[in-house]
């Protein structure tokens, strides 16, 4: 009698521990998605608003014609701060992905040693240094000492802000790589070098990619950092060692000048500019869901 | 055949250089030998941090015999296994004392590189580990790096005898290219035998090979080690009292980190001296 009582008084109870679960668990799922409609939004609204406001600017001619000094000129164009931003960003690619990924192998493949405790800590202490920062940096190295802005001090700039975050994305993505592939090559008398290369590597390289990638994108727009080193130029790009142009210095100046003309292209460089980061976000997403990512060679 | 040749010849010049370089204290430890051990542990202890996991251990294993390990699961084998190929060196806080003897020379002494003793000590780990690589490439890994073969069907001839030898070609021969991680349980078990056949070690370490196998595979998997008696040195964990009573030629049992007994194979399942050994064997240990 009694024990039955018990265990009806305990079902009761559990299923009211259920129907109140349910409801929370209904509860989340519908915050989440409010959270999630949330944060769309606005990035859907400013992609709405550049369109707009560059689709009177927008031709061919716009993206292949130079600045002209008139605000009032016909066939304006932005080609030299394109091909600067590319210039500049490949320059800061070519120092800051060998030195990235090489420190990122590092503070992975190393972890046990002390000093990459202290390197990981200095890693992401310059992730987050405000890139004006670093401008101000290379400006007092590089600018100063060479009595000129130019586009190599602006790659500079830019690849000091990218090292760390290639670094950073490098050593967590060889870090997913299960500790058993590594012993399975170095149990097969392979050494730990070739055991990175072959194996780490090619395994991980999905995630290094897309960090590199992701570092790419986020000084594509770097504008602080290149008003103090690279400075700007209206003339067409020649060499990095004059002052360089590029798309976020033309946002910069154009959109805070007194012209309508000129306000109206900077939306125009600025919807460029949006293409251009999501057109390797989109890759980014592109080759982490192909067979890229997980396949062998 | 003369691919064999080669290979033998390779594995010997490489011991020969290993074993020049420290001619010193090749002759002291030399002396306590007998001619048939490969490799000797004295005094051996092990710590993981303050876990002293391995106490004071003194075994040998002989050369072209199976040694089986035996004990209830965290006694320590897979670490003593471990310690036999130097793959516990890069394990977080792990420490160890005493000597292990490889033909005389200890292999934790500077002069031992400890790459080329993982070619010379092969390992098949207790979880299969294959990598997520194509069949045949898992296979090819180490014989491409060790530049085993000159031309790719040297390689591929490699690549089957170890299949073969590890009872798996029948079922993997049409799916080479298919990616090792969609092999089952078991059939990457075998896989992973297979890769660290390819590579011809001298002496191979397999940490319960057979534990996800069925009784057909099992059996199959014992025939091979039976057979690679006859030129290598086998250490064996394994938790399968009949497989140890079928292949072992000496069985080693260990407790709580310890060695407690020692004895040649059929012995010590019929009568063992310790009263561990006893209740362990007969299921009564808890
Ligand atoms: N990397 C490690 N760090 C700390 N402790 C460890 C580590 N590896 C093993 N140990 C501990 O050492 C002891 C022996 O572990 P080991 O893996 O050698 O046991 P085992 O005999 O192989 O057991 P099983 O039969 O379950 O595989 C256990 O108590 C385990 O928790
Ligand atoms: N993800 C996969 N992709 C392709 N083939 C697969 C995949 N997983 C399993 N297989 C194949 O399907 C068959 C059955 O695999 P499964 O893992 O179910 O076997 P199992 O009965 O559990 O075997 P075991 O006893 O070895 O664990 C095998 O031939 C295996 O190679
Ligand atoms: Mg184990
Ligand atoms: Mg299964």
């Amino acid at each position: 009698m009694q024990t039955a009582t018990v265990e009806s008084e305990k079902s009761r109870k559990r299923s009211g521990n259920l129907r109140r679960r349910q409801l929370v668990d209904r509860i989340a799922t519908v915050a989440i998605f409010g959270a999630v409609i949330l944060a769309i939004v606005p990035l859907v609204l400013i992609l709405a608003d550049i369109v707009i406001k560059a689709a009177p600017v927008m031709s061919f001619g716009f993206l292949t014609n130079l600045p002209k000094a008139s605000p009032f000129s016909p066939d304006q164009g932005i080609s030299n701060a394109i091909i600067g931003s590319f210039v500049m960003v490949g320059f800061a690619s070519l120092i800051a992905i060998p030195i990235g990924v090489g420190a990122g192998i590092f503070l992975s493949e190393w972890a046990e040693m002390r000093f990459a405790w202290v390197a990981s800590f200095t890693n992401d202490v310059l992730a987050e240094f405000p890139s004006i920062v670093i401008g101000i940096f290379v400006f007092v190295i590089i600018v100063l000492a060479t009595h000129s802005f130019s586009g190599y001090a602006g790659g500079f700039a830019l690849a000091v802000i990218m090292i760390p975050i290639v670094a950073r994305t490098t050593e967590e993505s060889l870090k997913l790589v299960p500790n058993s592939y590594r012993e399975a090559s170095m149990a097969l008398g392979v050494s730990r070098w070739r055991t990175i290369t072959r194996i780490v590597l090619s395994t991980g390289r999905g995630g290094l990619v897309t960090g590199v990638l992701l570092a790419v994108a986020r000084v594509m727009g770097e504008t602080a950092p290149l008003l103090l080193t690279a400075l700007g130029s209206t003339l067409a790009f020649r060499t990095l060692s004059q002052p360089t142009e590029s798309l976020s210095l033309l946002i910069y100046f154009y959109g805070t000048s007194a012209y309508k003309t000129w306000q109206a292209q900077a939306w125009g460089a600025a919807l460029v500019l949006v293409v251009i980061v999501l057109a390797l976000n989109i890759s980014v997403r592109a080759l982490t869901r192909g067979k890229f990512i997980t396949g062998g060679d | 055949m003369d691919l064999m040749e080669a290979q033998q010849e390779r594995m010997s010049k490489e011991k020969s250089e290993t074993l020049e370089r420290s001619d010193e204290n090749t002759s002291s430890i030399n002396s306590q030998m007998s001619p048939g051990d490969r490799i000797r542990m004295s005094s051996l202890n092990v710590y993981y941090g303050n876990s002293h996991v391995l106490k004071d251990l003194n075994l040998t294993i002989e050369d072209r015999k199976i040694t089986v390990i035996m004990g209830p699961s965290g006694c320590g084998k897979s670490t003593l296994i471990r310690t036999l190929n130097r793959m516990n060196d890069t394990v977080h806080a792990f420490k160890l004392t005493g000597e292990i003897a490889l033909d005389g020379i200890n292999i934790y002494s500077k002069e031992v590189n400890p790459t080329l003793l993982k070619l010379r000590v092969g390992m098949v780990f207790q979880k299969p580990n294959p990598f997520p690589i194509s069949i045949y490439d898992n296979v090819a890994f180490g014989p491409k790096i060790h530049k085993l073969s000159k031309n790719r069907a040297e390689m591929d001839e490699i690549v089957m005898q170890a299949l073969k030898q590890a009872a798996l070609w029948e079922e993997v021969k049409d799916r080479l290219k298919a990616n090792a991680l969609s092999l089952s349980g078991g059939q990457q078990q075998r896989l992973c035998i297979a890769r660290a056949l390819a590579v011809r070690p001298e002496i191979l370490l397999l940490d319960e090979p057979a534990s996800a196998l069925d009784p057909g595979s099992t059996a199959k998997v014992q025939e091979l080690m039976v057979e690679l008696k006859k030129d290598l040195t086998l250490v064996l964990v394994t938790h399968n009292m009949q497989q140890a009573a079928t292949v072992a030629n000496k069985v080693a049992f260990l407790y709580n980190g310890s060695l407690v007994e020692v004895g040649q194979s059929p012995d010590i399942f019929e009568n063992p001296q310790k009263k561990v050994t006893e209740d362990y064997i007969s299921g009564r240990l808890t």
